[in-house]
């Protein structure tokens, strides 16, 4: 099921009532917050269900044992067991069938025709970002930072948890499984705040990402010869996929507000950023700090060394990369930030000079869109056509159409940013008095109208 | 912060609910109730004047083939029938396989049923023409249309009497009125969907099907959700509107009609399927009083990777199926 459908819609509508007429009770709440979220997730498939649970499963009794076992080998092997299978869950669903094609397109490069066999399977929805989830809270308990838990249904609640389960943002058991276990308030100030978020979170998702991306799929193609196609789509790339996973995040939030649940923050306007490592503390947070504290810091993190730590980014951004598809492109493009991100590093400790906001802007902006190309494209062939085609900047009508349209559908949200980013303040459109209602109604009203126009899915649920 | 909460340890689950309805009620009934005030101007706007939904691709696709069948020059071969016939025959390459003749394809969606089919015929002979071969193309799809399915589509009203679609949904009228006259001249928006990533504007959508003699191929593609259960059959309706095809077709004095059956997806045929195809089929030619020579043995069913969707297949599968039609066309 997913957020822009009128089934989620009836959906929400039920499990709103049914879940506020246990107020007395948060457990019962989380009993039916997990039936919800089965539901929800049952929808795509129900054979999926399985495995989430089972993966859960996993994770749930090995954190048990690992909280009640002295620090140790047993102890250690229990969390190998733990995030092993997870990892194993993502080889075998998400990437198995890639390294075959890989193996066998290397085999047919050094002229060895080889069948490597592949597997039937299908891609889960919102896999990766569940596995992430609960191998931070396997090793989170490993650490010793947070308690295992005791109840399977909480933690079945906070791994299946709806509004985030699909796409994130990836929750901490330090942040979210906390609030499953206590009675959850509803304030007026959060349900105000839900009222702007799902409105500007779909007005993302319906008017701007859903209407960009024609735009997008015009200029991608391998037989792409024209420059300006080329930046027009990955400008409206950069769009899309921005609004596209910032809706998500925000829709989540604001859903999760009207359970009295907090989820966190997921961007803070990344394209305002003027170092690379400033946009990665603004883009897809969850992720990034989860890279941080899972992978990075483990590899040695900066404690090594500049050679090693620029070996770890490297090593963490490619990964990183990977997490969001079984395919080189994906790969690269953390390569990309990976390289982007040692140089930023270098540069930040040498200092030779100081580098003006604007400039590092552009430089950021630069490595970020040339990202977005890597990451859009489908084929080797598609990428170094669309590199290619930089070398041919004629202008034509249909450039011009492209670019005003995409400049009208940009601007409102430019607009609200860079008012959210003078003041500091994502919420600032709660600052508004009347005229709060009738912004959040408009935007209603135009959401009304772009509804399931354009019929493309959440991009993040691909991953 | 406002202090009013609803407690999970409150007293009741009941007060609970009211307390969680009244907060919602409080900062999302005031937005509500200004969209649904806006979206009831933009209704009545549309009550008072409707109009034709123009970036619609379905529309777009309509109103140039009306416009084509108006002013096209004469062709030696003329395709009609549902969309199928638009996505699975390339005009251009049939006609050169044809020894260099002119063919040219007026086929419109399925759900305007074969008095559109009829009516497009009438008005490509409105005009003094030379003999031609008509080829007629049907999917099993809409051959199983109802009467108030003809009603409520109104694709087959909008056809023949150039009135807009009725929109039955509440607020339908609200979303054309607003779209079509406010959001898209300000924004100039592509089409919807894959037609957009391939076709870009409604305009480009046009200029495609004008440049493509009326055919468009669909970039979609297909992927089978069940198995083995296709059953052609002919509703009452349609079999009632095949007399105004057939009294078109006798009008128009074409040279030699042709006629067959459009392919369905492997996955979709089973048992029965072809007995059923033939049935129908039958039923057709017999309804069209054609020969039976007329009739074209196309093929029942192609590879699922030749389609975009259950009707339409995709590029591949139309540059493969049009040199099977000619040799279909050929073997006569």
């Amino acid at each position: 099921m997913v957020f822009d459908s009128y089934a989620f819609l009836a959906f929400f509508a039920l499990f709103f009532v049914a879940y506020h007429l246990l107020d007395r009770q948060f457990r019962a709440q989380n009993v039916v917050l997990l039936i919800a979220s089965a539901f929800f997730y049952g929808w795509w498939d129900w054979r999926f269900l399985g495995l989430m649970f089972g993966s859960s499963s996993i994770d749930f009794f090995a954190a048990r044992a690992m909280s009640v076992l002295p620090d140790g080998g047993k102890r250690r092997a229990i969390l190998f067991v733990s995030v092993g299978s997870n990892l194993l869950i993502l080889a075998i669903f998400k990437y198995a069938n890639f390294f075959a094609d890989s193996l066998a397109t290397g085999f047919d490069q050094l002229g060895i025709h080889a069948s490597v066999p592949t597997l039937n399977v299908i891609l889960p929805v919102g896999i990766s970002f569940y596995t992430f989830q609960s191998i931070s809270y396997a090793v989170d308990v490993w650490r010793r930072e947070i308690e295992a838990e005791k109840r399977i249904v909480s933690y079945f609640a906070f791994v299946c948890c709806f509004p985030h389960l699909v796409a994130g943002p990836i929750q901490r058991a330090s942040h979210l499984l906390t609030q499953i276990n206590r009675p959850r308030l509803i304030t007026s100030g959060n349900v105000r705040e839900a009222a702007w978020l799902l409105a500007w979170g779909y007005f993302l998702k319906t008017c701007v990402s859903d209407s960009v991306a024609p735009i997008v799929g015009m200029a991608f193609k391998e037989t792409q010869s024209s420059g300006w196609w080329t930046l027009i789509g990955t400008f409206a790339f950069a769009v899309q996929i921005y609004c596209d996973f910032n809706a998500y995040s925000l829709i989540a939030r604001g859903l999760g507000w009207l359970l009295g649940i907090e989820f966190i923050w997921n961007f803070r306007q990344p394209y305002f950023s003027t170092s690379i490592q400033d946009f990665w503390r603004r883009w897809h947070i969850s992720l990034s700090t989860w890279l941080r504290d899972y992978l990075y810091l483990p590899l040695g993190g900066s404690r090594l060394g500049s050679t090693r730590t620029y070996l770890n980014l490297m090593t963490t951004m490619t990964l990183g990369g990977l997490w969001h598809g079984a395919s080189w492109n994906f790969a690269l493009w953390g390569f990309l930030h990976g390289v982007a991100l040692s140089i930023n590093r270098a540069f930040s400790e040498a200092q030779p000079f100081k580098v003006p906001a604007p400039a590092g802007w552009a430089a950021t902006m630069l490595v970020v869109g040339a990202g977005w190309l890597l990451f859009r494209s489908q084929s080797w062939a598609m990428t170094g056509a669309m590199f290619s085609s930089l070398g041919n900047l004629e202008w034509n009508s249909e450039h011009a159409r492209a670019a005003m349209s995409l400049a009208a559908v940009v601007l409102p949200v430019v607009a609200v940013e860079i008012v959210q980013h003078r003041r500091g303040d994502l919420l600032v459109a709660l600052r508004l008095r009347w005229s709060f209602s009738f912004a959040t109604g408009l935007l209603g009203a135009i959401i009304f109208v772009m509804f399931k126009r354009f019929d493309y899915g959440f991009i993040y649920f691909k991953f | 912060m406002d202090s009013s909460t609803s407690n999970s340890n409150g007293e009741r689950g009941a007060s609970g609910l009211l307390n969680a309805l009244q907060l919602t009620i409080r900062h999302f009934g005031a937005p509500a109730l200004i969209a649904a005030a806006i979206l009831c101007v933009g209704e009545i706007a549309y009550r008072r004047a409707p109009i034709h939904p123009r970036s619609d691709p379905d529309e777009v696709a309509v109103s140039a083939q009306i416009y084509r069948a108006q002013r096209l020059p004469d062709s030696a071969v003329l395709v009609i029938g549902d969309s199928s016939s638009g996505a699975n025959v390339d005009a251009d390459e049939l006609g050169r396989l044809l020894g260099g003749k002119h063919v040219e394809c007026l086929s419109v969606q399925g759900w305007v049923g074969p008095a559109g089919y009829a009516h497009m015929l009438d008005e490509y002979f409105a005009k003094e023409r030379p003999p031609t071969t008509v080829i007629l193309l049907l999917h099993g799809d809409p051959l199983r249309m109802k009467t108030e399915e003809f009603a409520r589509f109104g694709t087959e009203r909008r056809v023949l009497e150039g009135v807009p679609r009725p929109l039955r949904r509440p607020g339908a009228g609200a979303r054309v009125k607003f779209f079509e006259d406010l959001i898209n001249p300000l924004i100039d928006l592509p089409l919807p969907g894959l037609l957009g990533a391939q076709y870009g504007w409604p305009d480009d959508l046009s200029r495609a099907i004008k440049r493509q003699n009326g055919c468009l191929p669909d970039p979609n593609s297909f992927e089978a959700k069940e198995k083995g259960a296709y059953e052609f059959s002919l509703s009452p309706a349609v079999a009632d509107r095949l007399e105004l095809l057939r009294s078109s077709l006798e009008r128009s004095g074409a040279a030699s009609v042709r006629f067959g059956m459009s392919p369905i997806p492997s996955s979709l045929a089973g048992p029965g399927t072809i007995e059923s195809r033939d049935a129908v089929r039958e039923e057709i030619r017999t309804a069209l009083r054609l020969e039976r020579d007329a009739l074209l043995d196309t093929p029942l069913k192609l590879p699922d990777e030749n389609f975009a969707s259950v009707t339409h297949l995709n590029l591949s599968g139309r540059s493969s199926y049009t040199p099977r039609l000619f040799e279909l066309l050929e073997s006569h």
